[in-house]
């Protein structure tokens, strides 16, 4: 069993990261989370609502954009789907396509962009759609360092009016630190969240963030933690 | 406008030029006496034949015509229905899928007279025929294109709310619309196929009963002339199917 005994109310309006090794689960509770998956055992709830499905946002790794569809087709989809596209709505999407760099690209099919562009295609196609839970699976596994800070620094521009509950599954320490209110350690098998520590840092976070001495602190802490928890399959 | 005619040169002007030597040397042949005309008639002939014979050649055209688009079309309504079905419920694939490929092993020209004899050697009996010919390729292109999944875009859009309508809607559909066309393609042609042979079998009308009574007569610029009607019809029919696929097959 990959995840046993796991028990855990995520904060609202917060950005939680699970780190761990690969093949700990972390996808799989994701999965779980969002209802795709029921688990064997136990409940998943989220405030006020019944139903999972339709109401979490959830950014798998894959992009997962649809060929036949432009950009702008694909980032109003989840709106289209839930018959909540308007003026408002559209007007909102092209506000956080500027912001995001994908202006531009709006009448572009899928595959005349690049991995980077898709990735934050598929990013802002989640946070578009309209709830208030948002799972994000390593969504900028495939995105170089440099374009990843780039990214970085969108979100935390976009963070005030985001203001949703995220929790954030990733390979990266830093990319946790940087961008979460809080960070936990994930493993395989029983108790599956070994530790958690808070970031107190207010957003929007800036790059200097990445090199201030709480932050290297923060960082020598959770690879100590990391090394610590021993996956299954090594 | 320059742009798009310097890129149909390059897509086509190989084989337009060797279309071209190819009539070329045939007409010279002709003329240097190496064929006689009654066996293979020169292009001139074919081309004098096309022109003179217009209003005959045409009435026939149009039977053909109607034979293959009303035949096609059936296949296509039927084809998309039968398709659609197998990929839905398992014991329907279960039960019919011997029998479509079955039908596509009957050779056509076992089927066709047995066709003539019940429906009679008029329009009817050649619509089935090419019915049958044609069904097959898009019945198999519905049936492949829907059964193709995507698990992680159908989870994705569960997390979006949708609901089974609007997963086939938007995602079935479009995944087996590649599938289709590949069947539609090899249906159009193939469709050209099923009405001649039809109409030779048994028939008062139509390009490939021309074809029949006009070999025997030796009437070979007829003959040629009929084919070449067949194969403008049949490059076209194709045509606009690749049409239809680039309007609806994006990205």
């Amino acid at each position: 069993m990959i995840i046993d005994n796991l028990s855990y109310v995520f904060p609202s309006n917060k950005t939680v990261s699970i780190i761990g090794h690969s093949g700990c689960g972390k996808s799989t509770l994701l999965q779980i989370i969002s209802g795709i998956i029921e688990p064997d055992n136990g409940t998943v709830r989220i405030e006020n609502h019944t139903d999972r499905l339709g109401e979490i946002a959830y950014m798998q790794q894959k992009d997962l954009l649809l060929s036949w569809l432009t950009v702008n087709d694909n980032l109003l989809l989840p709106l289209k789907i839930k018959n909540k596209l308007n003026k408002k709505s559209h007007k909102e999407m092209i506000e956080k396509a500027k912001i995001l760099g994908i202006y531009d690209y709006l009448e572009f099919y899928p595959k005349e962009l690049s991995g980077g562009l898709k990735q934050r295609v598929a990013f802002l196609r989640t946070i578009l759609q309209d709830s208030d839970f948002i799972l994000l699976d390593e969504p900028f596994a495939s995105l170089d360092a440099i374009k990843r800070i780039e990214i970085y620094n969108w979100i935390e521009s976009l963070k005030d009016y985001i203001n949703k509950s995220i929790i954030l599954v990733t390979h990266d320490i830093e990319e946790a630190l940087f961008l979460s209110d809080q960070i936990i350690v994930m493993d395989s098998g029983k108790d599956n969240f070994k530790f958690n520590i808070d970031i107190n840092t207010p957003h929007p976070r800036k790059t200097d963030f990445l090199v201030e001495d709480k932050f290297i602190e923060q960082k020598k802490l959770l690879i100590r933690k990391l090394n610590e928890v021993k996956s299954l399959d090594r | 406008m320059i742009d798009r005619l310097k890129f149909f040169l390059s897509v086509y002007s190989l084989p337009l030029i060797a279309f071209v030597i190819v009539v070329f040397i045939w007409q010279i042949l002709s003329n240097l006496g190496v064929f006689q005309t009654w066996l293979l008639p020169p292009p001139t002939m074919i081309i004098k034949e096309l022109y003179y014979s217009k209003s005959f050649l045409l009435e026939h055209t149009f039977t053909t015509a109607t034979e293959i688009l009303l035949g096609l079309c059936l296949a296509i309504i039927f084809g998309t229905i039968i398709g659609f079905l197998m990929s839905s419920y398992k014991f329907f694939e279960r039960s019919i899928l011997p029998y479509v490929i079955a039908s596509q092993v009957i050779p056509i020209f076992a089927l066709a007279p047995l066709l003539i004899v019940w429906f009679g050697a008029g329009l009817i009996s050649k619509i089935i025929v090419v019915f049958l010919i044609s069904f097959f390729p898009i019945v198999i292109g519905v049936f492949d294109g829907l059964s193709k999944r995507s698990n992680d875009m159908e989870n994705m859009l569960k997390t979006m709310g949708a609901n089974n309508f609007q997963i086939f809607n938007i995602l079935k559909i479009n995944l087996a619309l590649p599938s289709f066309f590949s069947g539609l393609k090899v249906a159009s042609v193939s469709s050209v196929i099923g009405a001649v042979v039809a109409e030779w079998i048994g028939s008062k009308s139509g390009l490939g009963w021309i074809m029949k009574v006009s070999g025997p007569l030796f009437q070979t610029e007829r003959v040629f002339a009929s084919i070449v009607i067949l194969s403008i019809f049949a490059s076209i029919l194709f045509l606009v199917v690749k049409f239809l696929e680039n309007k609806l097959v994006k990205g």
